[in-house]
């Protein structure tokens, strides 16, 4: 039975409604127009049972005010502000990931492979740059350092040569050693 | 609301203290229980604060927030009847409401001379507006209470004016013949 009553459905079909009510009480309401609001009033003046009738609804109406009120507790608005607090943490969270996704938005992929390719390009002259520094270096060094290591082998013997006192001298060892067997080869 | 809108802060704390007695307020007389009723006032100004980036002048903002507090107090009142717990409009919380069988008021109206206390009138009518239906009941509390129009009403409870004449109608009528004999 509560639930019949509380169903709003059951608003529109329960009962059949009394036009004079409803336009009687739309009256004490005061939402008729002038015109309508005279009619009804005409009516009041000429009709004591109905003019009652609006007596009995209008003092009803008015037992209304011993309802008691209610309002707020002194905690109310800091506890529904308080309530309010995480939304909007998480308002601001969200805010943050919807420029994010935005800034991903706003870089499209022409924007990315435009990047990769500078940097791609700049690898490569970094590399050739570097190759060529080496080469350079290589070729600069080549004749001196290779007139150094082709005498290499005088350069270790210079401790035992410069007691040498010409080069006749050596020039006669050689033609001894060709003419003769060394002592240390004969048999 | 448009201060609110725009993410200001200071302006939803005026719009609480503007608003929050009005809206325990109504809560209150649909269920009279003040705990519930500051939960689900607490409930529909977060609602509020969710979908503030939403809101359209289009409506007064006070039509706009009655209208969320009235879908809230519809579905307390689903969920309560589903639970069979606290069903709105029953005598629940710390008031200590009783059965309106225990009510002195109703037995005592039964003598004529008898003058009614305020105490056992605001007992009667309680019960007299806890006949009405669901609809009949927000209706009256949104026209007596908040001092609303036809119109504003209509906007709140998702009706035209015709039906919103028809529901204040027939509630007055179940009023009156509820009350008649106290007056």
């Amino acid at each position: 039975m509560a639930d019949q009553n509380n169903n709003p459905e059951h608003d529109e079909i329960e009962g059949t409604e009394d036009p004079q009510t409803a336009e009687l009480v739309a009256y004490l309401d005061g939402e008729l127009s002038e015109q309508d609001a005279d009619r009804v009033e005409s009516l009041l003046l000429t009709n004591p049972p109905l003019r009652r009738n609006a007596e009995t609804l209008d003092r009803t109406w008015q037992l209304l005010n011993s309802l008691e009120e209610a309002t707020a507790s002194g905690e109310f608005t800091q506890k529904t502000l308080a309530s309010i607090s995480p939304v909007s943490a998480g308002s601001d969270a969200d805010s943050t990931t919807d420029r994010r996704q935005l800034l991903g938005k706003q870089l499209p992929w022409s924007l990315i492979t435009r990047g990769l390719i500078w940097c791609l390009a700049g690898f490569i002259a970094c590399s050739a740059g570097l190759l060529l520094s080496r080469t350079a270096r290589h070729q600069r060094t080549d004749p001196t350092d290779a007139k150094i290591l082709k005498d290499l082998d005088l350069y270790q013997q210079y401790p035992k040569l410069w007691r040498i006192p010409d080069v006749e001298f050596l020039e006669k060892v050689s033609e001894n050693t060709q003419s003769s067997p060394v002592s240390g080869e004969q048999p | 609301m448009l201060k609110v809108s725009a993410g200001d802060s200071a302006a939803f704390e005026q719009l609480v203290l503007r608003y929050q007695d009005r809206l325990v307020g109504f809560f209150f007389h649909l269920i009279h229980d003040r705990s519930a009723c500051e939960d689900l006032a607490q409930e529909a100004f977060l609602r509020v604060y969710k979908s503030r980036e939403r809101y359209e002048p289009t409506a007064r903002f006070s039509t706009w927030l009655f209208r969320i507090a009235h879908n809230l107090a519809s579905n307390q009142k689903r969920g309560a009847a589903r639970r069979r717990e606290i069903p709105l409009g029953s005598h629940s919380g710390n008031h200590n409401f009783r059965p309106q069988e225990q009510i002195p008021a109703d037995k005592s109206a039964l003598l004529p001379t008898r003058q009614l206390d305020s105490r056992e009138i605001r007992d009667v009518v309680r019960n007299a507006i806890e006949k009405l239906t669901e609809g009949q009941r927000t209706a009256v509390i949104l026209h007596k209470f908040e001092e609303m129009s036809y119109e504003e009403i209509g906007e709140i409870m998702g009706l035209g004016t015709v039906a919103v004449k028809s529901l204040l109608s027939r509630a007055r009528g179940k009023l009156k013949e509820s009350l008649e004999k106290f007056l």
